[in-house]
């Protein structure tokens, strides 16, 4: 490398730096703290597509946005239709398994111009198994599909709950924690996600199911007043509220009943530190 | 000549008595004193005429004035009780006043009954709060024995000394400099030790005085082990250390102007709780101030700028404990007075301004093993500003009889200024709420007739209001370990109005000095902790939570009183006996309520020895508020002894003293003793103390 194409380098990175430090609103980027798993052309035209999620893939209700755009004009693309889907294969001594997760199609929002939806993947990649996940798009009459395989981790403090029904022993149901994402001293919402298991390739929402809820600190053995019960809200979502009184380490416990007033889980809990 | 009856034309600041010198050289008392008087004699000649006998009396006894506004502070003491004993001694020394104790470390002053905000504790009138959500840190604390000019109850509504309080303030006042025509040193060094605790104390003060000029600075060190009850048990977690140093300066700037600094400095550390759970490792004053008094005519002007930063740090490291804490607290005020006084013949009027912002802040961490560190603010950073107008009129109606009628309005806000103390609240349903705002009225009214040459008659009415402490109003989850309950704060406490009336007769004659005072209060809205349901407390093992609320109304009644017989020239015998009975408005008895107590002494004093035999006894308290984990207290009579001899080498004066405390070695407890916690057993205190000029 020449010497002026050192300097000229230098000369571009120093001009990039102080082009940062301008007071210049930043553009709006919804992906800015986002985990970009996987950006490629299209097919269509000069379209790209970009798949972000919150944080790396975990066990749990993740949150995946898809971005069309045209790598050339930057323009978004809204008006087409996307759907996602997930495998995990595991080989077992019993040969080859395959099973799908939860899942929220997407759908176009136009306030972060992202295609947004959802995938509570509910077990870990692992040297036995991995994630497939399955982007398929079409606008008009073209039409595309990406695949790839993502990792998922499960977290230190579980974000998912899975257990039998303690109703019938047999019914396999998946609790996904969503809210709180940012835990606070406070009235949090909190907000889960209850799915069944019918086959290895259908997860359903479950809906009309009573939760009752009690937080704790485990240390302490205290718990907090004022709670909400969540309650539901479609999709398998249930809403209400919990109250932190101090920051630290808290246990927030479940108790789930069916439509039919059996309880399935007595306590299941979800650990939230903060 | 064991008590002078004097008041000061000009604050009493300026006049400093000593043993020394009235005990020593009792036949240049009197031109010392008027060394003493000397600004005041300068400023203020034509109103220096007798006060009007009425019950504004102040009682200057040695080193230490302790008076009492509508009741005379008929207080003696012998030489050695005034140089050896704290600062809380010469508290219980005040009718009406008691103490609760949480160790041997700092006690809490309590007035008829009553307690914390009820009863503010002020120094040379500037308002500190302690910085300690468990009142650890009581403001008497920062005022060492040897720096203690005066207390007194401020009962009317609208003087200088007066705060927002509905039934008394405990007023300090501090030694100040004195001028001196010719240039002067005189000092004080004195050491000491007390068995109960193998305490070793050193003490000094020195001042400089000049013509227009003059300075004084004072420190004490108290370094204590643990002590021991009666019977021979070693109470654990009672040890301390404690360092105190003020300096004072003032500057007479003219004829009319008297400039004042002044600083506190107090540090106390390894402070052992032993009725807490939690001790203290250090808590720290800073008070300082600047005053500025003219005098002109009658008129009498003084503007006063002041601060104060406490630091409050306890520590539980050397208990056993589940899980250990952190428990810092922060209390910054600073605070202006702007005080006019007029007095006429028969007319004093008084007008003063009085405005201060104090922000509290206590925060709570707990250390769980193998887990994240839990956080809450105990006290959210409460920034509270306040500012009064107090106007007060005393005058003569007619030769016998004078009224006094004051009034005040604070006008004032709480404000959460951290966010997260906002979260708090909202986690426990107080939603929408940052702070809150009051108007507090205060009127107060006093009718003193003199009817005959011995006898006094005098009755009080007052109305006044209060708002919550930070504690009643913004405190979260702090532990009381008396009812083992959780206390919650809520910053939508109505203010809590008193209504007083109190009457009482009172005379002084050549051997007697007597007085007896009757009182009531009708308390509506009266703050106090109940149980809520459904809220879990935060403290490990503790019962529930306790909120704040207004109760419909408390009641409480009772008496304080007192006689001094002066038998002959170095004997006289004092005694002095109080009461208060409370219920509230679900006829159970309040807490913290003094069983009827009494204070016996004979003493003797001449010019070398003096000797002091004293009785303290209580009756049995039966009517604990149980709710407040109280439990009745047996009854107690405990004996003091002490004896003090002195000689004087030139301009030296060398004081010994010896005292038996507990001389049975009675194991007891006081009924406003926290958790119980029984009181020193048999101690003998040495002391020596040089005071030269």
């Amino acid at each position: 490398m020449k010497i002026s194409n050192i300097i000229i380098v230098l000369l571009l990175s120093i001009i990039a730096f102080s082009c940062q430090n301008t007071d210049e609103p930043a553009p709006f980027d919804p992906f800015k703290d986002m985990t970009k798993l996987v950006s490629a052309p299209t097919g269509v035209n000069t379209y790209k597509i970009e798949v972000y999620v919150k944080e790396d893939p975990f066990v749990g209700y993740n949150k995946v946005y898809l971005s069309i755009y045209d790598s050339v004009s930057n323009e978004v693309a809204s008006d087409w239709t996307a759907s996602i889907s997930t495998l995990m294969t595991m080989m077992t001594d019993m040969g080859t398994m395959k099973h799908t997760c939860p899942l929220e199609q997407p759908v176009y929002n136009s306030e972060i111009k992202a295609y947004e939806g959802s995938a509570m993947f509910v077990m870990p990649t692992t040297d036995m198994g991995t994630w497939q996940f399955t982007v398929k798009y079409q606008n008009g009459n073209m039409e595309g599909e990406l695949s790839f395989t993502i990792v998922v981790k499960e977290k230190e403090n579980k974000a998912m709950v899975s257990f039998v029904s303690e109703a019938d022993q047999t019914t396999k149901y998946f609790v996904a924690l969503i809210q709180p994402e940012l835990p606070d001293v406070g009235i949090n919402d909190f907000e889960i996600g209850i799915y069944t298991k019918e086959s290895m390739m259908s997860f359903p929402a479950v809906e009309g199911y009573t939760v009752v809820i009690e937080p704790e600190m485990p240390s302490m053995e205290h718990g907090s007043p004022d709670n909400v019960n969540p309650i539901s809200i479609g999709n398998g979502h249930y809403k209400g509220s919990v109250n932190f009184t101090m920051t630290g380490f808290w246990r927030v416990h479940m108790k789930i009943t069916n439509t039919q007033d059996q309880v399935i889980v007595q306590d299941a809990y979800f650990d939230i530190e903060f | 000549m064991n008590k002078i009856n004097f008041i000061p034309p000009t604050p009493s600041g300026y006049w400093e008595g000593s043993i020394y010198y009235k005990n020593i050289k009792m036949k240049n008392f009197v031109s010392l004193f008027l060394i003493g008087l000397w600004p005041a004699l300068m400023l203020a000649q034509p109103s220096l005429s007798v006060q009007p006998k009425d019950s504004l009396r102040t009682y200057q006894l040695e080193t230490v004035t302790v008076s009492n506004e509508a009741i005379d502070g008929v207080v003696k003491g012998t030489q050695s009780q005034l140089t050896t004993d704290n600062v809380e001694h010469f508290l219980k020394k005040l009718y009406g006043v008691d103490l609760i104790n949480r160790g041997v470390y700092a006690a809490e002053p309590v007035y008829r009954g009553m307690s914390g905000e009820r009863v503010p504790v002020t120094i040379n009138n500037m308002k500190i709060f302690g910085a300690c959500t468990d009142k650890m840190d009581p403001v008497n604390s920062y005022v060492s024995a040897n720096n203690l000019k005066s207390i007194k109850v401020v009962k009317d509504a609208g003087s200088a000394e007066s705060m927002n309080s509905t039934s008394g303030v405990i007023a300090f006042k501090t030694k100040m400099p004195v001028f001196s025509n010719q240039p002067k040193w005189s000092g004080q060094l004195g050491g000491g030790y007390r068995s109960v605790n193998a305490e070793y104390n050193g003490q000094f003060s020195t001042s400089y005085s000049a013509a227009n000029w003059a300075i004084r600075s004072n420190g004490t060190y108290r370094k204590a082990e643990n002590y021991v009850a009666g019977g021979g048990k070693e109470v654990l977690f009672s040890q301390y250390e404690k360092t105190n140093l003020a300096v004072s300066a003032s500057s007479l700037l003219n004829e009319h102007t008297i400039l004042n600094a002044g600083y506190i400095f107090d540090l106390a550390q390894n402070v052992g709780y032993p009725a807490l759970p939690m001790d203290v490792s250090t808590a720290r004053g800073n008070i300082y101030s600047v005053s500025m008094n003219n005098y002109v005519g009658n008129n009498q002007f003084e503007v006063k700028l002041y601060g104060s930063n406490i630091l409050h740090v306890m520590d539980d490291s050397q208990r056993t404990v589940i899980m250990r804490m952190d428990m810092p607290g922060w209390s910054n005020t600073y605070g202006a007075i702007l005080n006019w006084t007029k007095e006429l013949e028969k007319n004093t009027w008084s007008t003063s301004l009085d405005y201060y912002i104090n922000q509290s802040r206590a925060e709570m961490t707990m250390f769980p093993e193998g887990e994240i560190p839990m956080y809450m603010l105990t006290w959210p950073d409460v920034l509270k500003n306040s500012i009064t107008i107090a106007f007060s009129n005393k005058r003569m109606l007619a030769e016998n009889t004078s009224l006094a009628l004051s009034a005040k309005i604070e006008l004032g806000s709480n404000k959460i200024k951290d966010e997260f103390g906002v979260k708090q609240l909202q986690a426990i349903g107080i939603l929408g709420v940052t702070g809150n705002e009051f108007v507090l009225p205060s009127v107060s009214t006093e009718f003193v007739q003199h009817i005959s040459l011995n006898l006094d008659w005098n009755i009080m009415a007052a109305f006044g209001q209060r708002q919550g402490s930070v504690s009643e109003g913004f405190g979260y989850y702090l532990f009381n370990s008396q009812d083992n309950y959780d206390y919650i704060g809520d910053p939508r406490l109505a203010t809590e109005t008193t209504y007083r009336l109190e009457t009482g007769l009172s005379g002084s004659g050549k051997k007697t000095d007597w007085s007896m005072q009757v009182f009531g209060y009708h308390i509506p809205n009266y703050i106090i902790g109940v149980i809520k349901e459904g809220y879990s407390p935060m403290t490990i093992g503790a019962s529930g939570v306790k909120f704040y609320i207004n109760l419909p109304y408390a009641q409480m009644v009772g008496f304080e009183g007192g006689l001094g017989y002066k038998l002959n020239k170095v004997l006289n015998f004092n005694t002095q006996v109080q009461y208060t009975y409370g219920v509230d408005s679900n006829d159970e008895p309040l807490p913290l309520l003094p069983p009827l107590k009494n204070t016996t002494q004979i003493d003797f004093n001449n010019s070398k020895w003096s000797v002091g035999v004293e009785l303290r006894s209580a009756l049995a308290q039966n009517n604990p508020r149980v709710g407040f984990g109280e439990t009745a207290t047996p009854g107690y009579s405990i004996f003091n002894l002490d004896v003090g001899y002195k000689f004087l080498i030139s301009n030296t004066a060398l004081q010994l003293s010896v005292q038996a405390k507990n001389l049975l070695d009675q194991y007891y407890w006081d009924h406003l003793d926290f958790n119980n916690i029984p009181s020193p057993g048999r101690s003998l205190n040495f002391s020596i103390l040089i005071s030269w000029k």
